[in-house]
């Protein structure tokens, strides 16, 4: 397990490499000029010469790009913002905060209503309340985010007042104690969550309905229940259990979705997070802060869909034993 | 069964939205100036869509950056809304030299810097000296242009000496907020835009810097060591970051933002209709702001000028990089395309009402505006076909669009992509020209695109962008040959006659000569039509009435902030909340 782990983080570098590389060339190359923003009329010409200079951008392409990844690889450092002059690694790891906040409480959102609903829906197969889950979890399903947003912000917050309409905190949070911070976090995060998580929640919530309706229908559950076993035994331990391997591999995949969902969220909600600085990264061509993101997007998908390979291999035997084949 | 579902599902989001429509609230009046009532504390929340780039008024562009330096930071004097006179701010007062060629300040003894550290001449030393540095760039070093030098003859003494006379002396003296020398003499020019000053800078206004949540508020505190002793009378200001539109207006609406500096024009003539019929506690306000859209059409045929661009040669003359552009070279042309846009129309559809349509260059805002000077292309499409058949434009083919000469009239109109107002007034301006014959393609650029590429290398027919201005007038950047190759004269104009007025206006020192000279200018521009002037936006903003003493004119939202105030009986849940 362990050389399979070291061989997936050994493949994983030059993917990382040439995923960077590849964004380095396309901003870099794509027509205009990241200086133009800061010019105005009354500027003196030379000062785009002067922006240049600051920003690095005089050098030949290939020097640019050496100088740029030598400072990532020795010394982690991706330059510092043309925008605010901060440095780049930092201003995207603190924005990356509020969104794996944000992308982790959705994920359990949806892990629990997906898994929750799923197995109801198994359990009264083609009865009335699976029906109308699968009808609405459908919706759910096929609902873009923006739209669930708004409208959450308009009922619930806008028109009820229940929920604050925007921001990770209240403006006075600093003055709660702890516990009236972890209920502010908690009172602003739960439409946030909703919206990233109920779509989700539509994903896991097919798999583990097709899942334990396999899983049930399943000689050995048979088995078992002719043996009297309780059924939250049959359900819990030995169908889920199985109807859980499948949804960890959709845990990889979803990692991107989440991250792209967070950016939708983090603007509908004014949210703090790592999809607002790379949107505003974009339209200002603040190449650091998109080499840094784009970076960072990059090994957190490799990362989580490695992860969700590790746990499926242990979770499940066979694919241990394959693996281990193929080693 | 599902359709009942939904049927009451629609019902339910149907009810909630309608039930609170058409209330009148209690408002009470925006009083006058009461210094008998006026109680400290408050708390003001204003709702922002970005946040700002930097707090160093050095490196500051955006409108957000320089409301906030504006309360943290103080300049010599504050120019008044007349734009003509100045009021002393960390100046105490000022006088000119016989010869009128240097200026100098006394400046107030008692005022500190946020960190306690005293205030001097040596501040306004360092200030210039970083404000001309080209390795920082700073946008307003053209005010500085006249300035020989500046020179502290005390701690509370200082002179400017000046190259040459001209009416805007003053103005350019006090230009820029003043610097503390004390914590930026240790940062390099080359270091400057990554200082961390940029971030927690260090004033002496009213208002001193307190946090800066990344993405959500940077809170503002109340000096109390502010010279003008009892002001400021609010105890805080937080700025709120709120990107997405629909939100922001709705916390504006909610309470949970008191103010708004730009609103969409539609937006706020809603606020406005229901603060008219008195079921809103939102003001609206709306003044002549900075900003005008115009069609820049390209004068010189782009080929050409690349080519010889390529040569590399400077000894060439500008004249030799002129080929007349095919379509805009001509400016009857240009006149009778103008003449084909309803104007008046145009600006009522993209602005909702909220600006003024524009005959010619000098913005609405500066008292060089003269409209009698500008001349005026009355919108008139049959007059407009009839001149373009004149220059040799007419529909052989029977097609439905004019050519001349094999050529059909179609021309690319590019604009910033983003732009809502600028692609609906591309598409309207499409719509226009194509009743006379003239096919427009509209094309969405990127900015930096179209700013970094397109423009500076005259890459394109025509463009719909406009301009934010400064308070005097200079009109060189455009239209002058000494920046024929500079990014922002991209329209290729050059004119002898132009240039000649507009070093002359600069030569004289006699406002009255000064104006003609402007009227001249005023008149020549908009009889060559390098530019089709649109409209001259107005600015929309809104602001809770609980707050008195609000003074919002041309000059911005935030002149005085450190006079405004909250009654006891107003104050909001957040005010509560703070004050514990």
């Amino acid at each position: 397990m362990v050389s399979y782990v070291i061989k997936r983080i050994a493949e994983s570098i030059p993917t990382i490499i040439i995923g960077i590389t590849l964004t380095f060339l396309v901003i870099h190359l794509s027509p205009g000029d990241p200086g133009s923003r800061f010019m105005d009329p009354s500027q003196p010409s030379e000062y785009r010469e002067i922006l240049q200079n600051r920003f690095g951008l005089n050098d030949a392409l290939h020097i640019q790009y050496i100088k740029w990844l030598k400072q990532v690889l020795f010394h982690f450092d991706f330059g510092n913002s043309f925008y605010n002059g901060k440095p780049a690694s930092g201003m995207v790891f603190s924005a990356l905060r509020p969104t794996m906040l944000l992308a982790i409480c959705s994920l359990i959102f949806a892990l629990i209503v997906g898994i929750f609903l799923g197995i109801i829906a198994a359990v009264y197969r083609d009865a009335l309340p699976d029906r109308i889950l699968t009808a609405k979890m459908m919706f759910f399903f096929s609902t873009p985010s923006f739209w669930l947003g708004i409208m959450l912000l308009g009922i619930f917050s806008i028109k009820l007042g229940w929920f604050p309409a925007s921001h990770l905190t209240s403006l006075y949070h600093d003055q709660l104690n702890w516990s009236g911070r972890f209920a502010d976090y908690v009172h602003h995060l739960i439409l946030p969550v909703i919206t990233l998580g109920l779509p989700l929640s539509a994903t896991f919530y097919r798999y583990i309905r097709t899942g334990m309706i396999e899983a049930l229908e399943s000689e050995y559950i048979l088995a078992s229940r002719a043996r009297g076993l309780s059924v939250s035994k049959l359900l819990f331990h030995y169908s889920l259990k199985n109807s859980l391997i499948p949804l960890i591999s959709v845990l990889g995949i979803t990692i991107p979705a989440l991250l792209s969902g967070a950016l939708v969220v983090e603007v509908i909600f004014s949210l703090p997070g790592l999809g607002r600085t790379m949107v505003s990264a974009v339209f200002s061509r603040d190449y650091p802060i998109i080499l840094a993101a784009s970076t960072l997007a990059f090994v957190t998908v490799i990362v989580g869909n490695l992860l969700a390979d590790v746990i499926y291999s242990m979770v499940d035997p066979r694919i241990r034993i394959k693996t281990q084949g193929v080693l | 069964m599902k359709s009942l579902f939904y049927f009451c599902l629609i019902c339910a989001i149907l009810l909630i939205y309608s039930c609170d429509g058409g209330k009148k609230v209690s408002r009470r009046s925006t009083s006058e100036f009461n210094p008998i009532k006026i109680v400290n504390g408050g708390t003001l929340v204003v709702g922002i869509r970005a946040e700002p780039e930097s707090l160093n008024p050095l490196l500051a562009l955006s409108q957000t950056s320089r409301n906030i330096i504006s309360l943290v930071f103080r300049r010599l004097a504050d120019i008044n809304e007349d734009l003509r006179t100045f009021t002393p701010v960390l100046a105490k007062n000022w006088t000119f030299s016989p010869d009128s060629l240097s200026i100098t300040f006394n400046l107030k003894t008692d005022v500190l810097w946020h960190d306690g550290m005293p205030f001097s001449a040596a501040d306004i030393v360092f200030t210039y000296q970083m404000q001309t540095d080209p390795a920082i760039g700073w946008d307003g070093i053209s005010f500085k242009e006249t300035i020989r030098s500046v020179d502290a003859l005390d701690d509370s003494t200082v002179v400017f000496l000046f190259h040459r006379k001209s009416p805007a002396m003053l103005m350019d003296a006090v230009e820029g907020y003043i610097l503390p020398e004390h914590i930026l003499a240790s940062v390099s020019s080359e270091d400057m835009h990554k200082a961390e000053f940029n971030r927690r800078p260090v004033g002496t206004g009213p208002f001193k810097f307190q946090g800066w949540k990344d993405q959500q508020t940077i809170t503002l505190v109340r000096n109390n060591s502010y010279y003008e002793t009892g002001k400021p009378h609010l105890d805080r200001i937080i700025f709120k970051v709120v990107p997405d539109n629909i939100n922001l207006l709705s916390q504006l609406k909610s309470g949970e933002v008191d103010l708004v500096e730009s609103l969409y024009p539609r937006d706020f003539q809603a606020l406005s209709a229901k603060w008219e019929q008195g079921q809103s506690n939102i003001r609206p306000v709306s003044y002549l702001g900075r900003r005008y859209d115009f069609i820049g059409w390209n004068l010189i045929d782009p080929d050409h000028y690349r080519q010889k661009l390529k040569q590399e040669d400077n000894s060439l003359p500008i004249e030799d990089y002129i080929l007349p552009n095919r379509f805009f070279g001509s400016r009857k042309v240009r006149s009778a395309l103008t003449m084909a846009l309803d104007r008046e129309a145009l600006t009522n559809a993209v602005n909702y009402g909220m600006a003024i349509p524009m005959h010619g260059p000098v913005p609405l805002i500066l008292n060089a505006y003269n409209e009698a000077a500008n001349v005026h292309w009355p919108y008139d499409p049959q007059q407009a076909l009839r001149i373009l058949s004149e220059e040799g434009w007419s529909d052989t083919d029977k097609d439905g669009i004019l050519d001349k000469d094999g050529i059909p009239f179609e021309f690319e109109l590019i604009t910033e992509s983003g732009n809502t107002r600028w692609e609906q007034a591309a598409t309207i301006i499409q719509d226009q020209l194509a009743k006379i014959g003239v096919h427009v393609s509209p094309r969405l650029v990127e900015p930096a695109l179209l700013y970094g590429k397109l423009l500076p290398l005259k890459e394109f027919d025509a463009v719909l962008i406009g301009w934010v201005v400064g308070l005097t007038m200079d009109y060189a950047p455009l239209f002058h040959s000494s920046s024929f190759f500079t990014p922002f004269h991209f329209t290729g104009y050059y004119s002898s006659k132009y240039d000649s007025l507009d070093d002359a206006s600069k030569k004289s020192f006699n406002p009255a000569v000064i104006q003609k000279y402007y009227d001249e200018i005023a008149g020549l521009l908009s009889h060559d039509l390098p530019y089709t002037w649109l409209y001259y936006r107005q600015e929309c903003s809104a602001i809770h009435v609980r707050f008195k003493n609000v003074t919002i004119d041309k000059r911005g939202m935030f002149i005085n902030p450190e006079d405004w105030w909250v009654p006891v009986k107003e104050r909001s849940r957040i005010d509560k909340l703070f004050e514990g």
